[in-house]
């Protein structure tokens, strides 16, 4: 059963990805080819160019590219007599939380589905092996199909570099029609593709997909030659490299869909061009991944089969890597089981980028209405205790709204707890002690996980400041339809990011977005995210992005709770196995050691 | 008997399409719908893809698809509009969701599963034998324990046997399958590691399940067969039997147990085709792909195809199975027939 959704459903999908860019302006060389796999080369050999553009715009930025680096062989052999995870596995297995609802990259919207996805379709750039210690954004993603790609100078154009030894797993060449194809797929009105608008930043896409136009050369997606794939963006988008790296972006394969159909993700049918080829699926079961042969990276793959066992019910994930089934968890541990399990040498726990908040309906004619009602709940929670005692220290603090786990930002604000200055607020507000404030009702869908958090807050609420607050708790779709209906007065909410830019944040609550879902309007706030999206020096759009946090803190809907962190089981000794802000992890960069391997 | 058989086959027929009206209307009477997603996703592409933004039935009153105002909805022409209820024009009565879905369980399919690229038939066809088969081991371990111990409790009535095993039955009805199944998997598979804690590749792994999910009913068939020989022994024709000076063992066994396994018999039924829907839980514990899992994922998932195909795969099971035990009826109670 799905517990934590916006784990699951993690990841992508904005309706507005109209973004900005951190482009300078030209500073003499219009398009600079960047060497992807080769970076190093690019370096030492060009020493005083990258460093000149090294805090510069959007092609420079890309220069800092590098070929995935992991050291392999260092760590410890396991011991005998050693808990060796996954050792009674076949090979490498993890779990994964759900039965796909699709294996068509195209369409697909979340994590179990993604789990699988990187691991058989490979995209022009590719999630690095971590995002640990990474200062520069540029890191976070590794060349894929693409060998190099340019920048035009206005940052909107990409021109990318197909390697001549990309192949689909039926040996055919990966082209640059085939992302083509892909795109135009993907757009053609009535197709269901969860992320349709992560498109709609390609230029003249969202005109395509809307019927306007029939004629697909209308849209900025063009084959220059074989290898060769051009892509005119809307905006400059600085973070656009990370969404080509996403399963949206990925290529799919044009000659097993047009003789298969909608049956082309089957296993006797599919073709794939990631470092594994999908082998076997048994609903409910196990997928079965294979190494693909006619990967380019072939020679780097380690492990030449992976299971995915399709577990549902999270203490039986903790039950079977106890049995050494699983290398890797692979999904959310149980909270119930959580003391016993942070004790054990294989427990990780790393940063997501993910807040965790309540919101408020400023639309209705509740009193959440009122600002200074919002302020005074805010300050009389104490998301220290609530953290380290409620959640056993499984995620931390947050201070703001957008992460802390992104690197290269830092949010200006700084959440606080302050008894006194509420309860001034709040007889400001008129309801002094509390006084009139008794028909609250905080909504929250039902977990374990939510309950606990919703009830200490609840108790925060009426021993600070007398405030009596009625929990409502209510199955996930119907909490979905009361959110985006506005029918509720608080309601916890959870927002994973898509990308590592605050933008991922912080375009959520510009009035138009769909996901707003507060009512809250603020022409001003509007402003900063839209002059964000133009702005070109990188300073003024941090500083940007950094005002629009604090009018959001200060002013807007939102109560920041906590920022997420995931925690999970894994090997001691497999290697190439490291921490990632957006929880994922490519088979391909692992390797098993010792009892462990097989 | 025939003609028996054959009346109640066609009241079944009716019997199922009249639970797939109400289901249908059911599942669209829930709050939310399948393509609504926690993020702003493509929700019109899905809408209209599973035709939701057709009218329910002919005679129409408005369900709002949350989700989708910006969407091109599919337009409904006018028909008569009585109040606040539209009724929709004779042409396009063939064009409502209730009339699709009959349309499609013509062709012999049940739809496409809405959060799947399976067809319903696929997922259902792919989760029964695991189903099926822990179904029918649980069955088979509840009456080998059930029937003997209910025996030998209902022959030695309040003596120490009987308290015994009475007492077992209690525990066995009392400790709900949640928390019996995981005292199981701690103790042989993780302490012990003669099982594997979860999933299913062969019959060693269905050992645990069956157990967890046979032992209630085997609990509860004890107390029904010892409540059913209870009250046999007592009848004349027991004391007639006993009076001609047959042994104890002819009595029970050639007269007594026919009649002591009436209730157990009308309650096979029910109970099998409870073990089929009640196994959603054990097969969450176990990690059993089955379709008990779809029962439960598909409502919450408001997948509706997988919902109505799911009912009608139970319905359908359960209408049969209380069909086959009154026909084993007749072979059990003399006094029941079904000729004219």
């Amino acid at each position: 059963m799905r517990h934590d959704h916006n784990r699951l459903l993690l990841i992508l999908a904005s309706a507005t990805l109209i973004t900005s860019a951190a482009c300078e302006r030209d500073r003499g060389t219009p398009v600079k080819q960047v060497d992807l796999g080769d970076s190093k080369k690019t370096k030492t050999a060009d020493t005083s160019d990258t460093q000149k553009v090294s805090k510069a715009g959007c092609a420079e930025r890309a220069a800092m590219l590098e070929a995935p680096s992991i050291e392999y062989g260092k760590s410890a052999k396991p011991k005998d007599g050693a808990f060796v995870a996954g050792a009674n596995a076949p090979a490498f297995s993890f779990a994964l939380a759900a039965d796909p609802e699709t294996l068509d990259p195209s369409k697909m919207s979340g994590a179990p589905e993604g789990r699988v996805a990187f691991n058989i379709f490979e995209g022009l750039l590719m999630p690095g092996p971590t995002t640990e210690g990474l200062d520069d954004l540029a890191n976070v993603v590794v060349p894929g199909v693409a060998e190099s790609y340019s920048v035009s100078a206005d940052c909107k154009t990409y021109t990318f570099k197909l390697r001549a030894d990309a192949k689909w797993s039926d040996g055919a060449d990966v082209t640059a029609s085939d992302f083509v194809y892909s795109y135009e797929r993907i757009l053609t009105p009535g197709f269901g593709a969860d992320y349709l608008a992560m498109l709609h930043i390609i230029e003249g896409a969202k005109a395509f997909s809307s019927k306007e136009t029939e004629d697909f050369s209308t849209v900025g997606v063009k084959a220059v030659d074989a290898k060769t794939l051009e892509i005119k963006l809307l905006q400059p988008v600085p973070y656009f490299p990370e969404l080509v790296a996403f399963y949206t972006f990925f290529p799919v394969p044009r000659q097993a869909i047009e003789k298969h159909g909608d049956s082309w993700t089957r296993p006797e049918n599919i073709v794939s061009n990631g470092a594994y080829t999908l082998s076997d699926y048994k609903l409910q079961q196990r997928i079965v991944l294979k190494k693909n042969e006619n990967y380019w990276g072939k020679a780097d793959v380690a492990i030449p089969e992976a299971h995915l066992r399709i577990i549902t019910d999270t203490n039986a994930v903790v039950n079977a890597y106890q049995a050494g089934e699983l290398h890797w968890t692979g999904t959310g541990l149980p909270v119930a089981q959580l003391t016993s399990l942070i004790t054990n040498p294989d427990y990780v726990k790393a940063p997501l980028i993910g807040t965790y908040y309540y919101r408020f309906n400023v639309k209705g004619d509740s009193p959440v209405k009122d600002l200074k009602v919002r302020q005074a709940l805010s300050l009389a929670v104490d998301r220290d205790s609530l953290v380290k005692i409620t959640l056993n220290g499984l995620h931390s603090v947050a201070n703001g709204y957008t992460s802390s786990a992104i690197p290269g930002y830092e949010s200006p604000t700084k959440l606080e707890t302050n008894i006194a200055k509420a309860k001034k607020l709040l007889g400001e507000a008129g309801y002094p002690g509390g006084e009139g404030l008794s028909d609250l009702t905080l909504l929250y869908n039902t977990d374990e996980n939510h309950k606990l958090v919703a009830e200490a807050i609840q108790a925060m609420w009426k021993n600070n400041l007398g405030v009596d607050v009625t929990l409502v708790n209510k199955e996930w779709a119907t909490y979905q339809q009361d959110i985006d209906t506005l029918s509720y007065q608080i309601a916890r909410a959870g927002w994973i990011g898509d990308y590592n830019d605050p933008m991922t944040f912080l375009e959520m609550f510009v009035s138009t977005n769909g996901n707003n879902d507060t009512g809250w309007v603020s022409p001003e706030y509007d402003t900063f995210i839209s002059e964000a999206e133009v702005e070109t020096d990188r300073a003024k759009r941090t500083k940007l992005l950094q005002d629009a946090e604090t009018l959001l803190i200060e002013k807007g809907p939102i109560m920041p709770i906590y920022f997420y962190s995931t925690s999970y089981l894994a090997s001691r000794f497999i290697e190439g196995f490291l921490p990632h802000n957006r929880d994922i992890h490519l088979i391909k960069y692992v390797r098993l050691l010792g009892a462990n391997a097989k | 008997m025939s003609r028996y058989i054959f009346k109640r086959l066609i009241s079944s027929i009716v019997v199922l399409f009249i639970i797939i009206t109400v289901s249908l209307w059911i599942t669209r009477q829930a709050p939310s719908n399948p393509c609504l997603k926690e993020r702003e996703t493509n929700t019109c592409a899905c809408v209209a893809e599973n035709k939701l933004d057709r009218p329910v039935f002919p005679i129409y009153t408005s369900i709002p698809l949350v989700g989708a105002d910006s969407c091109d909805l599919w337009s409904r022409s006018s028909g008569g509009e009585v109040g606040p209820v539209k009724i929709l024009g004779v042409s396009q009565w063939g064009e409502t969701q209730h009339a699709e879905y009959l349309k499609t369980l013509g062709s012999g399919s049940l739809g496409n599963a809405m959060k799947s690229d399976r067809t319903v038939i696929e997922m259902l066809a792919s989760g029964l034998p695991f189903t099926l088969q822990l179904g029918i081991q649980a069955l088979i371990i509840a009456l080998l324990i059930g029937i003997p111990s209910g025996l030998l409790a209902g022959l030695k009535q309040n003596q120490p046997q009987d308290y015994a095993l009475m007492t077992f039955a209690m525990l066995g009805v009392s400790i709900p399958n949640f928390v019996l199944g995981p005292l199981l998997i701690s103790l042989f598979a993780l302490e012990l590691g003669w099982f594997k804690p979860g999933g299913w590749s062969g019959f060693q792994d269905s050992i645990l399940p069956s157990i967890t999910l046979g032992l209630y009913y085997a609990a509860y068939i004890a107390r029904l067969t010892r409540g059913g020989m209870l009250e046999i022994v007592r009848k004349d024709f027991i004391r007639t039997a006993r009076a001609k000076g047959l042994t104890e063992q002819t009595v029970v066994m050639r007269h007594a147990l026919k009649g002591a396994m009436l209730p157990v018999v009308s309650y096979l039924g029910p109970a099998f085709a409870a073990m089929l829907t009640g196994s959603v839980v054990v097969e969450e514990i176990f990690g059993i792909p089955g379709v008990g899992r779809h029962f439960v994922l598909s409502a919450i998932n408001r997948d509706y195809n997988l919902v109505l195909g799911t009912i009608i795969m139970y319905s359908t099971v359960l209408v049969f199975l209380n069909l086959a035990v009154d026909i084993l009826y007749t072979f059990l109670d003399p006094q029941v027939s079904y000729d004219d």
